[in-house]
């Protein structure tokens, strides 16, 4: 009886989490560069049903329940918007930005960029794209797909860098940090920097966003199988208490 | 009077067993390709009863013999788990690492471990997933096997293609093949956990009538109806045979207190 209930309770606690998860990733529906995350179930250990003493198959095994064996991050790329902004940069392929804030690196697929009052580029975590500087009083900026910048001012057009992209030699390396941002360490892999255009890395799109990669149909039906199955669950739970109760009552 | 009394019991124990499983079959409602459980109930060996010393005989002074007066029950058991392996409900994901099995077949994974190197399992759950070194994983955390072991993709996690075959394609180059299998009894496979089957009697073929299909995933074959429908027969058979029990309670009541009362 103990194990209908505790296999229900891990039903209900897994279901839980895949509705933690989905609310996460609707909440998320409108930031930038947004990679879906879902959560993966597998079934708990499988047990002999035969107690030691009592006649009957020992092969007769059942499982104990469900666990989240993981939550993972699905790095397929999101469509492409055209916001006409000329700081929203989306990135046409796989590559990945760098920005710092501090002592810390992060990468990201975020392309909201706004400039500060000392010309840098930053995010809306406030952190800042390296390698780009502009100087005060400019009247447009211009990046073109290879991430080379270009500001025109009062004293015509002047080079400000270029914007270089990152690749992983295994994303499943990179630790989610908060606000989108990606952190990574060498445990797994290796960072290769790059150049926009060239293979493997993308082209940058000014004025465009890449926006999340899922969509809304599909996580309103996860949501809904997911709050069904946390329903039939508890009823399961409801059940066995029920039959413990008889039991209970045995002797009136 | 008190065999009734444990008959209801072994009743009662099984049901309790049944209840475990369905529960467990309902946590597993959303699964990847988990195969439900059927539970096959039995009744113990029936008994000869035999009457002895029953009424004279009135043409004959010498007691009668032995006689057979027919056979009962003495409860029931479990007498197996059988495991369904029709196919779950199919579904489009879009995600490159789920792959869906289309037709009979297993992908096979490396599950060793306990001291047994190289010890292959068995799963239908094609919701995989790149890991930390970047090898082919299932969500439990065993590496995918390809023709030649294990599949590493490294960063190719939005690269690479896996055509009807099982064949791995990587920027249009074939880098491996997935090692799929299947079995002409499925009554050799043992669930293990994690959705992992190991098959004990060496009966795996390799796969001629099943393909791949990537960016589907089988769900679980849980019928969740046909769960609510047994949860009810259960808990109902349940509560019978705690009134059986009752009824032998009060029986047993009444010969203590009342057989031989003066009162």
């Amino acid at each position: 009886m103990l194990k209908a209930l505790s296999s229900s309770a891990c039903g209900l606690n897994a279901q839980q989490l895949r509705v933690d998860t989905l609310a996460n990733n609707l909440s998320n529906i409108d930031t930038p560069g947004y990679k879906k995350l879902r959560t993966n179930f597998a079934q708990l250990i499988n047990q002999s049903v035969v107690y030691t003493g009592s006649p009957g198959n020992p092969e007769v095994t059942s499982g104990n329940g469900v666990r989240v064996a993981q939550v993972a991050k699905y790095f397929s790329p999101g469509d492409v918007v055209k916001t006409g902004r000329s700081l929203d940069l989306a990135i046409n392929g796989e590559g990945f930005f760098r920005v710092v804030r501090g002592n810390e690196e992060y990468y990201t697929r975020d392309g909201t960029f706004n400039l500060d009052e000392s010309g840098n580029l930053v995010n809306s975590n406030g952190c800042v794209l390296e390698g780009i500087r502009f100087s005060p009083g400019i009247d447009r900026i211009m990046i073109s797909a290879d991430g080379t910048v270009e500001a025109e001012g009062p004293e015509g057009i002047s080079a400000s860098g270029q914007i270089q992209l990152y690749q992983f030699t295994n994303l499943a390396g990179l630790k989610l940090e908060g606000g989108d941002l990606l952190s990574f360490d060498d445990t797994a892999g290796t960072v290769v920097p790059g150049i926009a255009t060239s293979p493997g890395y993308g082209t940058i799109m000014q004025g465009f966003l890449e926006i999340p990669n899922f969509s809304l149909v599909e996580e309103m039906a996860n949501l809904i199988e997911a709050q069904r199955a946390y329903g039939f669950n508890a009823r399961t739970m409801r059940t066995a208490d029920e039959m413990w109760s008889m039991a209970n009552n045995l002797r009136k | 009077m008190l065999r009734g009394l444990y008959m209801a019991t072994s009743g009662m124990d099984v049901l309790q067993t049944c209840i475990d499983g369905t529960a467990n079959d309902i946590a597993n409602a959303t699964t990847p390709g988990y195969k439900k459980d059927t539970y096959l109930i039995r009744s113990f060996p029936e008994m000869l009863m035999i009457e002895k010393g029953g009424p004279q005989n009135e043409k004959s002074s010498l007691p009668q013999k032995t006689r057979r007066i027919g056979t009962t029950g003495i409860g029931a058991r479990l007498a197996e788990v059988s495991t369904d392996f029709t196919t779950g409900i199919i579904r489009e994901t879009g995600n490159k690492t789920d792959i869906l099995l289309k037709g009979p077949g297993f992908f096979a994974v490396d599950a060793s471990g306990q001291g047994e190197p190289g010890r292959v399992g068995y799963t239908r759950n094609g919701a995989f997933k790149i890991d930390e070194e970047g090898y082919l994983t299932t969500a439990g955390g065993y590496r995918v096997l390809g023709e030649n072991g294990e599949i590493s993709l490294g960063d190719a996690e939005l690269k690479f293609d896996v055509e009807s075959d099982g064949s791995i394609t990587v920027d249009g180059v074939r880098v491996e093949r997935l090692r799929l299998a299947e079995f002409s009894s499925l009554d050799s496979l043992y669930k293990e956990s994690d959705d992992i089957f190991i098959d004990r009697d060496g009966a795996a073929e390799t796969a001629s009538a099943t393909t791949v299909k990537q960016g589907f995933l089988e769900g679980s074959n849980v019928n969740l109806v046909d769960e609510m429908v047994s949860l009810i027969k259960v808990t109902r058979a349940y509560e019978a045979n705690q009134r059986m029990i009752q009824s032998q309670d009060e029986l047993l009541a009444k010969a203590v207190n009342e057989v031989g009362s003066l009162r």
